[in-house]
């Protein structure tokens, strides 16, 4: 009984508007932290990043200094399902236009990379004092602000239905899988010049070399996507949602991330205001904004941002399972074909695929519309 | 304004589409009593919320088929 009361006060706290603050709150003070266990600066968490690091391990792309297997992100998705199986929210669902979400998630990826980082990192790059941060929050909002006015007109993916148990399973079990290719590490053996020949690649320079402890990464996944799953955190719906419906219910939760990052950064002395020689991010802020404005453009029109596609995987549905995927294959994409940035700049191809990625998304915002009543 | 009750079913569409069909109808409408189906709980509330903003006064009711319907009385 009292257990019974317990789980509806937490139910109704996290629904509440404190939910997202106080899940911004707890990245906001939990990301840095992992920053200074040993993660790369200012990444403590970037779903995109950490999605290209696995996409990297798992040989996708061979770019040797961002390939690990990161645990917070297994943990994020793992996390969710804990949170959803507890308070019955897992609900396997799939059918919303599978293919066009999987290319959304291709060119969301394709935009970060070029940026360097999620909207996660986007923000908590500027509570770590990145200035160049700051052009690329400019150009997400910019994105989501395209893709308001594609929902404005009538912009829909339609509908899902509810699918077997099966269906939901298949993106928690990926990162189980995921989980136990980090802890054992196969390698088939090496080549004549003692480089690894896979399966599983991790870097032995560069932000793919840096990392916190694994079960340390894995606990705050958890801990995050729990919180993230109840308070339905989405740091894409955080600004589309006040330009949409004037509703600042998760904006909140992403101010609350900025302010505990910027704090918990200072406590530890990991805020370095500036522009230059930031960690793992550029100066070239015409491909900060577009980088952005393509990766919020596609973002808002998949329905969330990369966190929160992990979480609704989490919950079961296979269409943000797909998003997820489609991220994962957009990474190995952009670092093969010489698209996502580097700290010197974009790199040769990078511009173009942004191009190409935002008249995709123009195509599909354009096309895919579905009559709601 | 009339009693006939205008449904919008948005049961299956993502984020933002409910909330915002249901704003549509809520501004729009010249129903007393508008009911939003819905099918998960994250758009349950954000119907609700919609609908607070709109002024409208909103309960949510559990389908037997699943998901919920959230009525908005004037």
């Amino acid at each position: 009984m009292a257990d019974k009361r317990g789980k509806s006060s937490l139910k109704r706290f996290f629904t509440s508007r404190w939910g997202p603050i106080a899940t911004g709150a707890v990245i906001g003070i939990l990301a840095p932290l992992l920053v200074f266990w040993g993660n790369p600066g200012n990444m403590g968490i970037c779903v995109a990043c950490f999605e290209r690091d696995i996409a990297g391990a798992l040989g996708l792309h061979r770019a040797g200094v961002v390939q690990y297997i990161r645990p917070e992100i297994i943990g994020i998705l793992l996390g969710a399902v804990v949170a959803g199986l507890l308070f019955r929210e897992f609900k396997p669902k799939a059918g919303s236009a599978p293919l066009i979400r999987f290319i959304l998630g291709f060119f969301a990826m394709v935009g970060a990379l070029v940026f360097l980082g999620c909207p996660w990192r986007a923000y908590l790059r500027l509570a770590g004092g990145d200035l160049n941060a700051l052009f690329g929050i400019l150009g997400l909002i910019i994105g989501i602000g395209i893709g308001v006015a594609f929902l404005r007109g009538g912009f829909s993916l339609g509908r899902a239905r509810p699918a077997p148990k099966a269906v939901g399973w298949v993106m928690p079990l990926i990162m189980v899988a995921l989980l136990v290719l980090l802890l054992v590490a196969p390698l088939f053996g090496r080549d004549a010049d003692g480089n690894p020949v896979g399966p599983i690649f991790f870097s032995e320079t560069g932000p793919g070399s840096q990392y916190a402890f694994w079960a340390i990464a894995l606990v705050v996944g958890l801990a995050i996507g729990f919180l993230a799953q109840r308070s339905r955190f989405c740091t894409v719906g955080a600004i589309r949602d006040v330009a949409l419906m004037r509703d600042p219910h998760l904006l909140n939760g992403v101010i609350a991330l900025i302010v505990f990052a910027f704090i918990t950064n200072l406590i530890l002395g990991q805020f370095h205001l500036g522009i230059a020689d930031q960690p793992v991010a550029h100066t070239s802020q015409w491909w900060n904004v577009l980088g952005m404005v393509l990766a919020g453009f596609a973002f808002t029109l998949s329905g969330g941002c990369p966190g929160r596609h992990l979480i609704m995987s989490g919950e079961g549905n296979a269409d943000s399972g797909l998003f997820v995927i489609g991220m994962i294959t957009g990474a190995g994409f952009a670092h093969q074909f010489s698209a996502a940035s580097s700290p010197a700049g974009p790199a040769t191809f990078g511009p173009l695929a942004v191009g190409i990625g935002l008249v995709v998304c123009l195509v599909i915002g354009l096309t895919m519309r579905q009559k709601t009543a | 304004m009339t009693d006939n009750v205008l449904t919008v079913d948005c049961s299956g569409l993502s984020c933002p589409e409910p909330a915002l069909a249901a704003k549509k109808a809520l501004t729009s409408t010249k129903s007393g009593i508008v009911e939003v189906l819905v099918d998960s709980t994250t758009s349950r509330d954000n119907v609700l919320r919609a609908g607070k903003r709109a002024c409208w006064a909103g309960e949510a009711l559990e389908r037997d088929e699943g998901g919920f319907r959230v009525v908005f009385r004037k």
